[in-house]
C-alpha cells in the first residue's frame, strides 16, 4: 500500500505563524501528517507499594504534622498552621496501617523490614513518644519538638519478633500514649501523674528525657482466655476494650471518666461496672472526658463529665457521672451504630445512615445553634447526598476535642466545628458551621482527630 | 390541536416563532448550524406560494420615452410594480429576515442537543438562557494518547500504556471529582459560609452557580469502559468544550496514563432531550415546524424552565 | 413585503455608487452633450449607431420636453441603491427579467449593476443572444447564464465567433459546445491564445489523447478555466501527498474531473478516510472516484453505521460485498433501505450517537 507522502512544500509557511493554533482542516491535514511513532512515551510510575497515603492539616508549629524536614525552616514565620490537606511525605516512603493523633503529636504504626513498627513526630516534653536522641548517643540531647516521624523504640523481651511487634491499636491522650502490639503486649509511655500509664504515680517523678515505657502483659489484665481489641485515651486516662466486651480504666478520675464509681485517680487497670458490666461493648469514644460506649445490640452508655447535660438532661443532673449508665436521651433513635463523643458534645451514628449530635458547641446545625439537649440528626444533604448520588450514607464519624468528622460511602470526609488552628482543612481560620468537604484527593478510611490538627488515613483512587 | 395545511409562505412565516431543538453534528461551528438552518428555512418559504408583486400607484407620473411603441408603457399599463418581482427585489425571504440565537452554544468537536430560538422565540430562549439549566453530556475519552488541545483534531503530544486503569479506579475518581466539585458551588453561589443562608442552602443539597463565569459539574458518572476508550456522564452548568477536555486529561493524568477526549455530546439541556433532535437531514422546513411544534409541548409540560424562583437544583428527570 | 425593501435601503454600503437618475432623464436636461455621454461596449458601435440614437434622441427631446419639466427635479436627485429601482424605467431591465435574468444577484457584485444598467437591449444584448443561440445555446439557459456573467456582453462579437472558430477547429462537437457555454458561460471570456494554453496543460500534465481532452472539457467545462494556481495545488496533492501515479491519476481525472476544484485540504482529509479507515485501495478509488468527491462527514456516517451493521465489507473477492460507490449514491433514505438493508429509525437512533 502507498502511504502518505510526507513532504509538503506550501506547507512550510504556514508551519512558522501557527503558535496561536486554530484547527481548521488546514490544521488538520498537518494532523495527518504527524509521524505518530516519534511521540514520546510517557511510563509514570503505578507500581506503588504503599496503597495506603496519608493527608495531615492543621496546626505545624507542634511538628504534629510531620512535614517539615529542617528545623530552620520550621521556625519561619507562616509555617504554623496547614491550611489544606496535604499528602505526608512519611507515607510515601512507609506503609502506614494505623494513626492516631494527641494533643500536639501524631503516632503511626508502620510496616517495615528493618523491624520498626512505631513512628512518631510532635510534642515530646513528657517523653510520649519515648525516649529521642539527637546526633550522636554519647550526647543525649532530648527534643522536645519532633518534626518528622521518628521510630519509637518499644523495648522488647527475649524471643519476641517484628511480627509480634506490630501495632494492633493505640492510642493517644494528652502526653502520654497507649499501643497494644499483636502479641497483645501494652506499652504505656509518657505522663503518668494521674495514673494514665497503667502504674503507680510517683511523686515529683520528671518526664522530660524519661526513657521509661512501662509494659503490661495481656493476661495480667483480663486473664488468659480474652484479648484486648481496642484501646481509647481520653485527656488523662486510658481504657482497653477486649474481645468479650469488657473495659478496663485507669487515670484521671475527678470527673468519672474512669468509671470506677468513684472520682479518684488510679495507677491500676480495673474492669468498669455499673450498667455495662452485663453488656458486651463493641466501641467506645473519648476525646476528653466526657465517655460514650455502645453494645452490641446499639444501645449507647456513658460515664464521665456531664456539665452540658450530653449524658443526662433532666434538670436535677448531676454534672459528673462516675458510674457507667444507659443513655434515655439516645433512646428514640434507633439502633446505633457508631459513636464518638468530645469536649462538650456527643454523637451518634444510626444504622439508616443519620448523624445526631447534642451537647453544647457547634453542632453542625448553623451558626444559630449552640445547644441542644435532644439529640438531633443532620440532613444527609450535608453529607453528599443528592439527585446524583441518592445512595450515598456515613459510614462512620469521629470528633476532636472542637470539632467533629464524618466519612461517607463515597470515602468522603465532611468536618465541622472551631477552626482556631485550621484543622477543619477548608482553608481558613474561620469556624464551620455545617458539615463541609475536606478536599482529599483518595478514599478516606481513617481519620485520626487531634486537639488542633487531624490526620486522614486514605486509600489512592489509583 | 387541529392542524391545517398551510401553502402560503407568509403565514407559515407568521407562525414561526419558538424553540427548535437541532442535533448538532461534531465538526462543524453553531455559526454554521445557524446559518445552515436559516438558509433551509428561506429555502423551504420561498419554495411556497409568494405574494405576488405589487400594483402601481394608477397616478403615477411617466417615465418613459412616451411612444406607443415603447414597452415601457405596455408593462406600466399592466398595473405591475416590476421592482418588487422576484427576479429584481431578490427573494421573498432571505437568512436576515429572521431572528435567531442559540439558548447555549457547543463548541466545535460537540454533537448533540442544541437549542435555537427563531423570530418571537428568542424571548423564550433567553429566558432559558438565564435559567442556566442543567446540561447533560456524554464524554468519550480515548486513553493512551493525549494531543495539544485535548480534543481529536490536534498533533499527538504525548503516548501512555493504560493496562493497569479498570472501571472501579475510573468510577472512583469520578464520585471524588463529583464531590469536590459540589464543594466548589458553594463558593460559586455567592454565600458567606458564616452564615445561617450558607446553612439553609446547603440543606437542600444542589446548588446554582450565581453567574455564568465558572463552570460547575454536578455530576459525574463512569457509564461505560473498553479499552481504551471509556464515557463519562456530566451534568454541569457553564461548561465549556476545552473545560471537558481538560477534565479528561487532567482525569487521565490522576489514573497515570493520559487521554484525550474522542467525543463530546450533549444528550439533554433541561428537559429538551436528543430524542427529539432534528437530525442534519431533517433539517428542511416541514421538519423544522414540526420541531418546534414538539418544543412547545416540552415548554407547556415543564413551565419552570422560564422562570427561577429557586437557588436550589433538582436534577432533570432521566 | 416591507423586509425587502428594508434590505434595499440598508445596501447603502454595499452597493457605493447612487445611480443618480437614468438615463433619459440626463438627455432631457442637456440635451447638447448627449453624444459625450452615451457609453457603449466599443468604439466602433458608436459611429455604426450614431445616425439613429442622435435622431431618436432628438425626436424624444421635442415629444417630451414639456413633460420633462413637470417631473420637478427632486425626483431626479433621489439616490437609488439596486437595479429594482429602476425596473419600472428600464426597457432593457425589463427585457432581462422576462429572460429569467435574476437581477438581484448580479447587483451584489461589484460594479455590474452599473454596468447592467447602461445595456441597451436591442444594440448590446440582442446580439449576442442571436450568436448564443446559433451556437445552440437554448433560450432557456439565457438567464442563467446571464445572471452568472453579465460581462460577456462587453466582449467584441467578433471576438467570440473566432473563439468559437477554434474550438471547432479543434473538433469539438455542436453539442460540447451547447455543454461548455451553458455550464461555464465564463468561458467566452477567455482569449483563444489562453485556452489554447490551458487545453494544452491539461494535455501535457495528464497525457491525455485528443478524444480524452475534449471529453474532460465537456464533462466539467469549467475545470479548464478554473484557477491556475488552484489546480497545481491539487495536482500535488494528487499525485504526491495520495500517490496516485501519473495513469491512475489520468483516468481519476477524466472519471472525475470535479476533484480538482475540490480545495487539497479537504481531498486529502477525505482521501486520509478512505484509504486509511475504510481501507480501499487506490486501485478502488479509481474504479469509484465519487468516494472523494462525497464530504467527508457522509463517508464516516455511512461507513460507520455499516461498521456497526456488520456489513463494511469492500472486497469483492469475498460474500456480502458492497460496493465503495454504493455508499456515497442516493440520500440517506435510499442509503438506508437499498445499501444498509435497515431502517431509517436505526439510522436516526446511530446518528444520535455520533
Amino acid at each position: 500500500m502507498k502511504m502518505l507522502i510526507l513532504k509538503m512544500l506550501h506547507g512550510v509557511k504556514t508551519a512558522s505563524v501557527r503558535l496561536s493554533r486554530q484547527y481548521t482542516s488546514k490544521a488538520k491535514r498537518s494532523v495527518l501528517l504527524q509521524d505518530q511513532k516519534k511521540v514520546k512515551n510517557y511510563e509514570p510510575k503505578t507500581s506503588d507499594a504503599h496503597t495506603n497515603r496519608v493527608y495531615v492539616w492543621g496546626f505545624q508549629e507542634t511538628g504534629a504534622l510531620g512535614l517539615q524536614t529542617n528545623v530552620k525552616k520550621a521556625k519561619e514565620r507562616y509555617t504554623e498552621m496547614v491550611h489544606h490537606p496535604t499528602r505526608l511525605q512519611f507515607s510515601n516512603n512507609n506503609e502506614i496501617t494505623d494513626v492516631t493523633a494527641g494533643y500536639g503529636f501524631t503516632v503511626y504504626a508502620v510496616k517495615r523490614s528493618d523491624g520498626q513498627t512505631l513512628f512518631g513526630s510532635g510534642l515530646n516534653t513528657d517523653s510520649q513518644l519515648g525516649f529521642q536522641v539527637k546526633g550522636n548517643k554519647k550526647d543525649p540531647a532530648n527534643l522536645d519538638v519532633i518534626i518528622y516521624p521518628t521510630a519509637i523504640q518499644l523495648p522488647r523481651e527475649q524471643g519476641e519478633t517484628d511480627e509480634d511487634m506490630q501495632v494492633r491499636c493505640m492510642s493517644a491522650g494528652r502526653a502520654h500514649l497507649v499501643v497494644v502490639t499483636q502479641n497483645g503486649t501494652v506499652f504505656t509511655m509518657g505522663h503518668n501523674a494521674y495514673g494514665q500509664c497503667g502504674r503507680s504515680i510517683i511523686e515529683d517523678e520528671v518526664y522530660t528525657g524519661s526513657s521509661l515505657i512501662h509494659r503490661i502483659a495481656q493476661t495480667d489484665i483480663c486473664g488468659a482466655e480474652d484479648e484486648i481489641v481496642a484501646v481509647e485515651c481520653g485527656q488523662d486516662h486510658t481504657m482497653l476494650l477486649t474481645k468479650l466486651g469488657r473495659v478496663y480504666s485507669c487515670g484521671w478520675g475527678a470527673d468519672g471518666q474512669t468509671g470506677q464509681g468513684n472520682y479518684y485517680s488510679a495507677g491500676q487497670l480495673t474492669l468498669v461496672g455499673g450498667d455495662i458490666e452485663k453488656e458486651r461493648i463493641v466501641r467506645i469514644a473519648c476525646a476528653s472526658d466526657c465517655v460514650l460506649a455502645l453494645n452490641e445490640h446499639g444501645d449507647v452508655f456513658g460515664w464521665g463529665n456531664s456539665e452540658y447535660g450530653q449524658l443526662d438532661d433532666s434538670p436535677d443532673a448531676a454534672p459528673q457521672i462516675c458510674t457507667p449508665r444507659a443513655l434515655q436521651l439516645t433512646k428514640g433513635i434507633g439502633k446505633v451504630k457508631d459513636v464518638a463523643a468530645g469536649g462538650s458534645f456527643c454523637m451518634a451514628l444510626n444504622d439508616q445512615g443519620l448523624v445526631y449530635t447534642w451537647g453544647y458547641g457547634i453542632l453542625g446545625f448553623g451558626p444559630f445553634v449552640e445547644q441542644t439537649s435532644k439529640p438531633q440528626h443532620l440532613l444527609p444533604p450535608l453529607f453528599g447526598r443528592n439527585d446524583f448520588s441518592n445512595a450515598t450514607t456515613v459510614v462512620s464519624i469521629g470528633c476532636g476535642v472542637f470539632h467533629m468528622g464524618a466519612i461517607n460511602s463515597d470515602g468522603d470526609l465532611f468536618m465541622w466545628g472551631k477552626n482556631r488552628f485550621g484543622h477543619l482543612g477548608v482553608g481558613h481560620k474561620k469556624d464551620q458551621f455545617f458539615p463541609f468537604k475536606a478536599a482529599i484527593n483518595g478514599k478516606v478510611l481513617k481519620v485520626a482527630y487531634g486537639v488542633d490538627h487531624t490526620i486522614a488515613l486514605c486509600r489512592p483512587h489509583l | 390541536m387541529a392542524l391545517t395545511k398551510v401553502y402560503d409562505a407568509a403565514t407559515v412565516f407568521k407562525h414561526l416563532n419558538g424553540i427548535i431543538n437541532v442535533y448538532k453534528p461534531a465538526g462543524i461551528k453553531v455559526k454554521h448550524v445557524r446559518n445552515a438552518i436559516l438558509s433551509n428555512i428561506c429555502k423551504g418559504l420561498n419554495e411556497l406560494e409568494q405574494r405576488e408583486p405589487r400594483r402601481l400607484p394608477k397616478s403615477r407620473l411617466l417615465l418613459g420615452t412616451g411612444t406607443a411603441a415603447d414597452t415601457v408603457l405596455h408593462k406600466i399599463a399592466k398595473d405591475t410594480d416590476l421592482s418588487d418581482h422576484i427576479l429584481a427585489a431578490g427573494p421573498r425571504y432571505m437568512p436576515d429576515d429572521i431572528r435567531c440565537a442559540a439558548v447555549a452554544s457547543l463548541g466545535r468537536h460537540t454533537s448533540g442537543v442544541l437549542l435555537l430560538g427563531l423570530n418571537n422565540g428568542l424571548k423564550q430562549s433567553s429566558l432559558i438562557q438565564r435559567n442556566r439549566p442543567v446540561r447533560v453530556y456524554h464524554v468519550t475519552a480515548r486513553m493512551g494518547t493525549a494531543t495539544e488541545n485535548h480534543l481529536p483534531d490536534s498533533h499527538v503530544t504525548v503516548r501512555a500504556n493504560n493496562r493497569h486503569v479498570t472501571a472501579e479506579r475510573i468510577s472512583g475518581l469520578a464520585s471524588s471529582m463529583q464531590a469536590s466539585h459540589q464543594r466548589k458551588m458553594y463558593e460559586l453561589c455567592g454565600v458567606d459560609l458564616q452564615t445561617q443562608a450558607a446553612y439553609e442552602l446547603a440543606c437542600k443539597g444542589l446548588l446554582r452557580p450565581a453567574d455564568n463565569s465558572q463552570p460547575v459539574v454536578y455530576g459525574i458518572k463512569l457509564i461505560h469502559f473498553e479499552r481504551p476508550h471509556f464515557t463519562l456522564e456530566l451534568h454541569t452548568i457553564n461548561e465549556s468544550e476545552q473545560y471537558m477536555a481538560a477534565l479528561v486529561h487532567d482525569m487521565a493524568i490522576e489514573l497515570r496514563t493520559v487521554a484525550h477526549c474522542s467525543q463530546l455530546r450533549c444528550i439533554r439541556h433541561a428537559h429538551f432531550d436528543v430524542t427529539d433532535s432534528l437530525l442534519r437531514h431533517g433539517w428542511h422546513l416541514p421538519g423544522i415546524v414540526r420541531n418546534m411544534r414538539q418544543q412547545r409541548d416540552v415548554l407547556e409540560a415543564h413551565p419552570q424552565l422560564l422562570e427561577q424562583q429557586r437557588v436550589d437544583l433538582h436534577a432533570a428527570p432521566q | 413585503m416591507l423586509c425587502s425593501w428594508v434590505r434595499n435601503i440598508s445596501k447603502i454600503q454595499k452597493t457605493t455608487k447612487c445611480y443618480q437618475i437614468g438615463e433619459q432623464l440626463r438627455y432631457l436636461r442637456t440635451p447638447n452633450r448627449v453624444h459625450s455621454e452615451v457609453i457603449v461596449p466599443a468604439a466602433e458601435k458608436i459611429t455604426r449607431h450614431e445616425k439613429s440614437t442622435e435622431n431618436r434622441l432628438t425626436e424624444q427631446n421635442q415629444n417630451q420636453r414639456d413633460v420633462a419639466f413637470d417631473f420637478g427635479s427632486r425626483e431626479a436627485h433621489v439616490p437609488t441603491f439596486n437595479l429594482a429601482a429602476h425596473v419600472n424605467n428600464s426597457n432593457t431591465l425589463q427585457q432581462l427579467l422576462s429572460l429569467g435574468v435574476d437581477l438581484h444577484s448580479i447587483e451584489r457584485r461589484k460594479g455590474l449593476g452599473q454596468f447592467v444598467l447602461r445595456l441597451d437591449f436591442e444594440q448590446n444584448v440582442k446580439p449576442y443572444l442571436t450568436f448564443l443561440a446559433d451556437n445552440g445555446v437554448s433560450p432557456d439557459d439565457f438567464g442563467q447564464m446571464i445572471t452568472k456573467n453579465p460581462l460577456l456582453f462587453k466582449e467584441d462579437l467578433d471576438d467570440l465567433q473566432t473563439r468559437v472558430t477554434y474550438l471547432k477547429s479543434k473538433r469539438f462537437s455542436n453539442e460540447a459546445l451547447q455543454r461548455i457555454f451553458t455550464k461555464n458561460p465564463y468561458w467566452l471570456m477567455f482569449s483563444t491564445r489562453r485556452v489554447d494554453r490551458r487545453l494544452g496543460y491539461f494535455q501535457k500534465e495528464f497525457h491525455l489523447s485528443g478524444h480524452d481532452l475534449r471529453l474532460l472539457a465537456t464533462k466539467e467545462p469549467r475545470l479548464i478555466t478554473y484557477k491556475m494556481e488552484h489546480l497545481r495545488k491539487s495536482v500535488f496533492t494528487l499525485r504526491e501527498e495520495m500517490g496516485f501515479s501519473a495513469k491512475e491519476l489520468q483516468s481519476l481525472i477524466v472519471r472525475k474531473p470535479r476533484l480538482m476544484m475540490i480545495p487539497p485540504d479537504e481531498l486529502v482529509e477525505r482521501f486520509s478516510y478512505v484509504h486509511n479507515d475504510m481501507g480501499i485501495s487506490h486501485a478502488q478509488i479509481i474504479q469509484c472516484p465519487e468516494l472523494l468527491a462525497s464530504r467527508e462527514f457522509r463517508l464516516r456516517e455511512r461507513h460507520e453505521f455499516l461498521k456497526l451493521l456488520g456489513r463494511a465489507q469492500y472486497d469483492c473477492q469475498k460474500d456480502l460485498y458492497i460496493s465503495p460507490s454504493e455508499i456515497v449514491q442516493g440520500n440517506n433514505f435510499y442509503f438506508v433501505r437499498n445499501v444498509a438493508k435497515s431502517d431509517l429509525q436505526t439510522f436516526d437512533l446511530f446518528l444520535k450517537t455520533r
